[in-house]
């Protein structure tokens, strides 16, 4: 640390204090990996983290397995949406796995909200116990506004397949709830940045996205759950009341009979 | 015939002609007056002047070398900066975050030469390091504040579309954070313009990997310039 003009002694002891804290911290402690390749991806884009596989598997082998389910779910994900301006991208973050929330600061949602990132997942598949295997996976749905609702979501499945990774891998890449999760983030953010022009497709996302999650959540939803679906149905409930008095707003939704709305948001619900 | 020769007169004086004695007297006078009187200023100045020149010529070159010296110091010094700087921005470019933040903060141990990197690690557009490249402006503003100021200012008065939303979104922050107060003026200049932005003549270019600028990443730096600005005008 060179520089000509006169220092207060002070700071220089203060840098070297910084200094010495950061790197002393660095050494005991690892944060997950970056991910620079959603700069690369332009679109709505969901990040495939690591998805850690029993310690029976090799690091070959394991990246050789979330490379075959990058290439499963990155081909069904692809098939869903007509639309290409909707479509989504999914961006494989070798290496990365998030530590919860404590890896995702205001900065870092930021960042990844203006990237269009809607939802990122990362998890481990853990070694078959009572002949059944335990899946546990993480969504962030980043768009989510958090000061309503909680945007992180863990999930533990059993899934009711054979016991070799490539089944496992083939299960995790046609699970619907991960398309379902998509949906809910990318309604959110394209109302936040379209506001009533993405009535149309925000209430479709929103109605799908709560179509797959009530079976997959099944009768006894846990409160997150509970939390995630009436958020879902709240949005809704604004779309089709605001749709039909916002003069912004020139789609069908204006037209929906008032039964109908009454209906699917009865007075006190979706509020 | 008889030659008789008479002595000739001497020649008679003219008339009006002084006596001698006045003559050598008006002659002596205006040689009086012809001797120097004393010495003048001028005088001095020319018999000083030698000595004065020499004075001059010496403190120029003094000073001349002195500039000289620094200026490549400076170059120097720059360079041995730069050496040192460049582990730790390699180190910085592949780090997650924790790692990018210790990079960060020991790049902004080097002041002024660290500011330029970090705005480089703003526009790179890596989620996870951004924290880390403005806590290292920050740094670097611990040293060399005013300068840190200035180049912040720089990117905020950018029409260009030379860096993308996020710098400009932490430079607005930075310049309120670390209380600038030359950037006021410029700040508010700041806040006129993007009222008037549109996506498509905002002054700054969109974050990488986005479908372009919107009208949300306008109201979130004009929100980060109204901050800074009321930080900094408040009594």
């Amino acid at each position: 640390m060179t520089e000509l003009k006169r220092r207060d002694p002070w700071k220089g002891w203060l840098m070297l204090c910084v200094t010495s804290i950061g790197f002393s911290t660095l050494a005991w402690t690892q944060g997950p990996q970056i991910c620079s390749e959603m700069n690369n991806v332009v679109g709505y884009k969901i990040l495939l983290d690591d998805i850690t596989f029993p310690s029976g598997s090799t690091d070959v082998k394991e990246k050789e397995l979330m490379e075959l389910l990058n290439f499963q779910l990155g081909g069904r994900l692809q098939n869903l949406d007509g639309e290409a301006a909707l479509r989504y991208h999914l961006v494989r973050c070798n290496g990365r796995v998030p530590e919860g929330e404590a890896s995702f600061p205001p900065l870092t949602v930021e960042g990844l909200v203006n990237r269009d990132v809607v939802l990122e997942l990362w998890g481990k598949v853990l070694a078959p116990s009572t002949g059944k295997h335990n899946v546990l996976l993480t969504y962030v749905m980043l768009p989510l506004p958090a000061a309503s609702i909680s945007p992180f979501l863990q999930r533990r499945y059993q899934p009711n397949v054979g016991g070799t990774p490539d089944e496992i891998v083939a299960w995790l890449a046609d699970l619907d709830e991960l398309d379902a999760y998509a949906k809910a983030a990318r309604a959110v953010r394209l109302l936040n940045l379209k506001g009533p022009a993405a009535y149309d497709n925000a209430k479709a996302d929103l109605e799908s996205a709560s179509a797959s999650l009530q079976p997959a959540f099944g009768t006894q939803p846990t409160a997150s759950q509970k939390q995630l679906l009436a958020f879902l149905v709240k949005r809704k409930c604004e779309i089709l009341r605001d749709a039909r008095t916002n003069t912004n707003y020139k789609g069908p939704l204006r037209k929906v009979p008032d039964e109908i709305v009454e209906r699917e948001c009865p007075a006190g619900g979706g509020q | 015939m008889s030659a008789s020769s008479t002595p000739e007169p001497p020649p008679a004086a003219a008339p009006h002609a002084p006596p001698v004695e006045e003559r050598l007297q008006a002659i002596e006078k205006r040689l009086k007056e012809l001797k120097p009187e004393g010495k003048d200023g001028w005088d001095k100045f020319e018999k000083l002047s030698s000595v004065i020149w020499g004075v001059v010529t010496l403190l120029v070159s003094i000073f001349v070398t002195g500039r000289i010296e620094n200026a490549l110091k400076e170059r120097e010094l720059h360079l041995e900066n730069v050496k040192d700087m460049q582990t730790l921005m390699q180190n910085l470019d592949k780090a997650d975050a924790d790692a990018a933040m210790s990079n960060a903060l020991a790049l902004g141990a080097h002041g002024r030469y660290a500011v330029a990197p970090m705005i480089q690690v703003l526009q790179a557009g890596v989620v996870g390091h951004r924290e880390a490249a403005i806590a290292g402006l920050r740094a670097a503003a611990a040293i060399d504040g005013e300068f840190v100021c200035k180049e912040l200012t720089g990117v905020i008065k950018n029409r260009t579309r030379l860096y993308q939303m996020e710098v400009h979104e932490s430079a607005a922050k930075l310049l309120g954070d670390l209380d600038c107060q030359n950037a006021a003026e410029p700040l508010r200049s700041y806040v006129g313009r993007l009222e008037r932005s549109s996506p498509e003549n905002a002054p700054f270019g969109p974050v990488p990997g986005s479908q372009g600028i919107t009208d949300n990443n306008i109201s979130a730096v004009k929100k980060q310039a109204q901050d800074s600005l009321k930080a900094l005008t408040q009594p």
